[in-house]
């Protein structure tokens, strides 16, 4: 989609045209599953997160003023709905591999590349993340499982690129520690 | 050559291309070197790599649930639009409150002050009249019955009341404010299921005059019949005018005792003129009318049931609204997804042309009218 149909559609959901809307969100929509599902750390409360995210986008479009991409504007959107939803749920613990249900390992191993991964890697994975700090979380997520550059992440994070830098060395540092106790590396 | 701090800094930039290449250089010197720091990125690097074959795709039904939200979250939105619109009126509770706050500045400062609590007392007392004078319409106020009955094709069959019970004078509509009026209690005889269909009839009545209620095309109703009874509605087209029904009549069916102040209030009384401002019959005759040839009593009335369900990528919601644009919300009921609609023998067939022609239905399958079933998917 170009810029130019970018703009015309997100011109039209200002004025409160829905399916002008959800053309805007529609190819995003798994970038922002993912995020909410890497930040919530389940399928269902991230598709909650996700519903509150694409609502709030909704009733917030009317105040975009293309400071900044829409995509970026709507990635922030996603990464601070969701990392206050978790705030409120208060699931700053590590998940054992025995709450994480089937559903979250399912979902995890659907994809060609998750195949060759076993399903214990793909739990340590999930508690890895979960155990990050907010901040942390927030970066490996958008960086290593969705594959924002670094300048879209300082843009999505609202952070300069040498934070966003600093903060995946960090995360991973700390995701690494966490695998090396887990015995995610002797696999 | 860097030490193992600074390439400890550089492995997340390098194993994600984000180095240039004389530090891209210096840090693969290292690690060539450096056992551990060796170690480290290729643990980095198998997390970061590992981290990429997660990403999960969509649950199945996630657009259509997301859709189904925003649906909802816009009807959210065009509600407090419309309460917003309306502006704000003062309410008559709040003159005690005003009332109160008179008197206490007038206790507080009482020396030198009370012109100011005199005439706080005079503007509330003229501020409740005007209130009062606004929710009882006056006969006084109310057109002559010399002024032109509006068009037949202008009028809404859902009058417009007021909190009091009363129709509002402005029972004349004029093309120039047609901003649709939807009244915030039901005036059909209430049934739970109007509150399922919170768009169409929960909106706020309107407090002036000027905000007259939009008009239908007459063209577009269909002739219905409660089952229950109490109205029957005719476009002028659909009968050979033999209009002889009232609209205080239609207007009863829908709130009794607004009915009679409507017939006051225009200074209609003669049947005839009275279905050709309002544009429809109904089944019940006044007694003025004296020569009810048209319409027979009212005959207890079968219902035919027609129930239409989702196929499941369908809304609901959209298609109440669609409902609602030629039904009355005491024929429609919703039960576990499922809505039924109930109507006459005699306006089934005019019912099921209409879903038929209707873009979110996706099938119809007829029972026989004589209390029989049909069975509508909508897409």
């Amino acid at each position: 989609m170009t810029e130019e149909v970018i703009k015309e559609l997100v011109v039209k959901a200002q004025k409160g045209d829905l399916p002008a809307f959800e053309q805007l969100v529609e190819q995003h929509y798994t970038k922002i599953y993912n995020i909410a599902l890497g930040i919530m750390g389940n399928p269902h409360d991230a598709e909650d997160a996700a519903q509150n995210v694409l609502i709030k986008i909704y009733r917030a479009v009317g105040d975009f003023k293309f400071q900044s991409k829409f995509s970026t504007w709507i990635y922030r959107i996603t990464a601070n709905v969701c990392t206050d939803e978790l705030r409120k749920r208060k699931r700053q613990r590590a998940i054992s591999t025995d709450e994480l249900t089937e559903d979250v390992l399912g979902a995890d191993l659907a994809t060609p590349e998750a195949h060759a991964l076993s399903r214990e890697a793909v739990s340590d994975l999930r508690c890895a993340i979960n155990s990050l700090k907010d901040e942390h979380k927030k970066v490996i997520v958008l960086r290593d499982i969705n594959g924002f550059s670094y300048e879209e992440i300082a843009g999505i994070t609202n952070c300069s690129v040498g934070t966003v830098k600093s903060r995946i060395s960090r995360a991973r540092s700390a995701l690494k520690d966490t695998l090396t106790t887990s015995g995610y590396f002797n696999r | 050559m860097i030490d193992c701090a600074k390439a400890r800094e550089l492995s997340g930039s390098y194993i994600d291309g984000e180095l240039n290449e004389a530090a891209c250089l210096s840090y693969e010197e290292h690690i060539s070197c450096c056992e551990s720091c060796h170690e480290e990125y290729d643990m980095l690097k198998k997390v970061s790599v590992d981290l990429s074959a997660i990403a999960t795709p969509l649950p199945e039904g996630f657009a259509r649930r997301m859709h189904t939200a925003l649906v909802n979250e816009q009807f959210k939105m065009q509600k407090e639009k419309e309460k917003k619109s309306k502006g704000f009126v003062f309410p008559l509770y709040r003159v005690g409150s005003l009332v109160a706050a008179a008197l206490v500045i007038t206790v507080i400062g009482k020396y030198g002050v009370y012109d100011t609590y005199k005439k706080v007392m005079e503007d509330a007392s003229h501020m409740t009249t005007m209130l009062h004078e606004k929710e009882t319409p006056k006969p006084a106020d109310t057109p002559a019955a010399e002024e032109p009955a509006p068009p037949q094709e202008e009028i809404n069959y859902n009058v417009t009341v007021d909190n009091s019970g009363e129709i509002t004078p402005s029972y004349e509509n004029t093309t120039d404010n047609m901003e649709e009026v939807i009244p915030e209690e039901p005036i059909a005889p209430v049934n739970d299921t109007v509150e399922e269909f919170p768009v169409e009839a929960t909106a706020d009545v309107p407090e002036t005059e000027e905000s007259a209620p939009a008009a239908e095309d007459t063209a577009a109703m269909f002739s219905l019949e409660k089952a229950d009874d109490t109205a029957k509605f005719d476009t002028g087209e659909s009968s050979g005018g033999d209009h002889t029904q009232s609209a205080p009549s239609v207007a009863r069916a829908m709130m009794p005792d607004a009915a009679e102040a409507v017939q006051e209030e225009e200074g209609i009384t003669n049947d005839t003129d009275i279905a050709e401002a309002a544009g429809y019959t109904t089944a019940d005759t006044p007694a003025a009318s004296g020569g009810g040839s048209s319409s027979a009593a009212a005959t207890e009335l079968i219902p035919a049931v027609v129930t239409i369900h989702n196929s499941g990528d369908g809304s609901m919601i959209m298609f109440k609204k669609f409902l609602l644009t030629f039904l009355d919300s005491s024929e429609i009921s919703e039960n576990n997804g499922e809505i039924t609609v109930t109507v006459t023998d005699d306006e089934y067939d005019s019912v099921i042309q209409r879903l038929r022609s209707n873009e979110y239905v996706k099938s119809v399958t007829e029972g026989t009218p004589s209390g029989g079933k049909a069975v509508i998917t909508i897409r």
